[in-house]
């Protein structure tokens, strides 16, 4: 609010392109992330807040960027994420990972020269490209940016509440669950199933490698579930009305979802798995005669098929507390364009 | 203009319904290995579940026509229509289990549009043909009022002035 007095008071301010590009990316995410029903005027204020931004962006760009200037990227990049094509949210986070370097939030050597708050505000923004860049590298099988072995940033801890970003507290207020800490475990998963499977290496996997590569994973994304507490697993949130807190929640366990069954092979867009399913149940089809009595049905079952089971029940149940007005959620919880992934 | 945020000011329940056909995927995903582990019944060891399954493959059912009806898409009317046969084809398994013989009903099987087919015939053209014109995967694959970069940034761009009056875009209110 206060940059939004400033803009609109000090003519000095207006110079600075980051600041009007900063207001209107925060409208834009206000206006997406607001449950309630959407007027035709709401939309086009977030259109116009949205292409305010942009064009602001652009000329920011040109001369030397600030970190403002990245949390707008990362704010566009959040807004397309939800969208119907993610594509633009691919092009904005290798933006702001180029961005993140040059501003040296990747290393913790720099630290000293800010105010705590400011070194906090680095930090934290860091971790969300982190994770943003690995998230929309395994939905479009794309390779990240960040490489783990190029960065020394410490691990974001919960040691104040003044300082409670990326903290998510349970229904009862005393409980939290440091999600953002959780969230970057799945995104070191996210980018090994990437480098294990879907990179240009992974993809030559043959089927015995394939598999081995599929159970580790899969114990990796075990143990992370795990390590969530009782009070934020699906389960028990699916049994509670939803609240904007649980929404994060939400959104965590279906990314999980999202990794495990394109892990197992059980992804609704894995040509392979539908053909052998369809196949299996020609057994079964009105018009299928006995033309071929010796045909062998092969089970299209993978290894630990109850582990998929188990997670889709938990999955469908859970979209039950999803708000289906609250299309920021709806948006992400699927990959934009998996309609058409590579097979 | 084109765009996804431009296009909801047009028609935000056609791209409300986009969004929620995006979700599908993980959706979708879940809703097929239910199906799925009702189809092989005869390979595991029955599910008490199996009321509580169906109750929720029947919601999934629902929620993927809804949004196949809304956006009338031909390819997730097929792939509904897949997912409707592969359902009934499930039924006829777990019957199949509990009564012995091959349980066929005629009443709930459709036409096949198979899913396989789906992905073979629909998507595969679309995909070469992205190729062939150079587009980038997935351009293809959503209705026109898909967002693009490219679409909002030709948007022209305003000078700011140091003291002159407020630069063009700063109008809020449309």
């Amino acid at each position: 609010m206060t940059m939004v007095w400033q803009w609109y008071s000090e003519s000095k301010v207006r110079q600075d392109s980051s600041n009007w590009a900063a207001i209107n990316v925060v409208l834009a995410l206000s206006l997406w992330h607001d449950v309630s029903k959407k007027t035709p005027d709401d939309d086009r204020l977030m259109c116009q807040c949205i292409r305010n931004a942009q064009i602001a962006l652009q000329a920011s760009t040109l001369t030397e960027h600030c970190l403002l200037d990245l949390q707008v990227v990362l704010g566009l990049a959040m807004l397309f994420q939800a969208g119907p094509n993610p594509r633009p949210t691919s092009i904005l986070v290798a933006m702001a990972v180029r961005m993140a370097h040059r501003l040296r939030l990747h290393t913790k050597n720099q630290m000293t020269e800010f105010d705590a708050s400011t070194a906090w505000e680095r930090d934290r923004v860091f971790w969300i490209v982190y994770v943003l860049d690995r998230d929309i590298s395994l939905r479009l099988r794309d390779p990240y940016h960040q490489q783990d072995h190029d960065m020394d940033v410490d691990l974001p801890e919960f040691k104040s509440i003044d300082q409670s970003g990326g903290i998510v507290f349970g229904n009862d207020g005393n409980t939290w669950i440091n999600f953002l800490l959780c969230r970057i475990d799945l995104s070191r998963i996210q980018a090994k199933t990437y480098e294990m499977m879907f990179s240009v290496q992974g993809e030559k996997l043959d089927g015995a490698q394939r598999q081995a590569a599929s159970e580790e994973i899969s114990l990796i994304l075990r143990e992370w579930k795990e390590s969530i507490p009782q009070q934020f697993q699906p389960g028990v949130l699916s049994a509670h009305s939803f609240a904007p807190a649980v929404r994060f929640l939400a959104m965590l366990h279906f990314s999980y979802y999202h990794c495990l069954f394109l892990v197992r092979g059980i992804f609704s867009h894995d040509s392979g798995w539908i053909r052998r399913l369809t196949r299996y149940s020609d057994r079964y089809a009105l018009d299928h005669c006995a033309s071929n009595p010796n045909h062998e049905y092969v089970s299209p079952l993978p290894p630990n098929w109850f582990e998929g089971v188990h997670a889709s029940r938990e999955c469908m149940r859970l979209f039950h507390v999803v708000d289906s007005k609250d299309l920021a959620l709806v948006g992400y919880v699927c990959p934009k364009n998996h309609l058409g992934l590579r097979s | 203009m084109s765009g996804t945020f431009a296009q909801r000011t047009t028609s935000a329940c056609e791209v409300d319904a986009n969004v929620d056909r995006n979700m599908s995927c993980t959706y979708m995903s879940a809703m097929i290995v239910l199906i799925a582990n009702k189809l092989t019944t005869s390979e595991h060891e029955f599910s008490n579940q199996v009321e509580e399954d169906d109750l929720l493959i029947d919601e999934g059912l629902d929620f993927v026509d809804h949004i196949a009806r809304v956006l009338d898409d031909d390819r997730l009317l097929r792939l509904c229509a897949g997912c409707h046969e592969l359902n009934a084809r499930a039924t006829n398994a777990v019957m199949s289990s509990r009564f012995g013989g091959t349980w066929k009903s005629k009443a709930t099987l459709r036409p096949w549009p198979t899913l396989e087919d789906y992905y073979t015939t629909t998507f595969k053209p679309a995909v070469m043909a992205e190729e062939e014109n150079g587009l980038s995967e997935g351009f293809v694959r959503w209705p026109s009022s898909v967002a693009r970069l490219d679409d909002i940034g030709l948007v022209e761009l305003t000078r700011m002035t140091n003291d002159g009056p407020l630069p063009k875009y700063l109008g809020l209110v449309p």
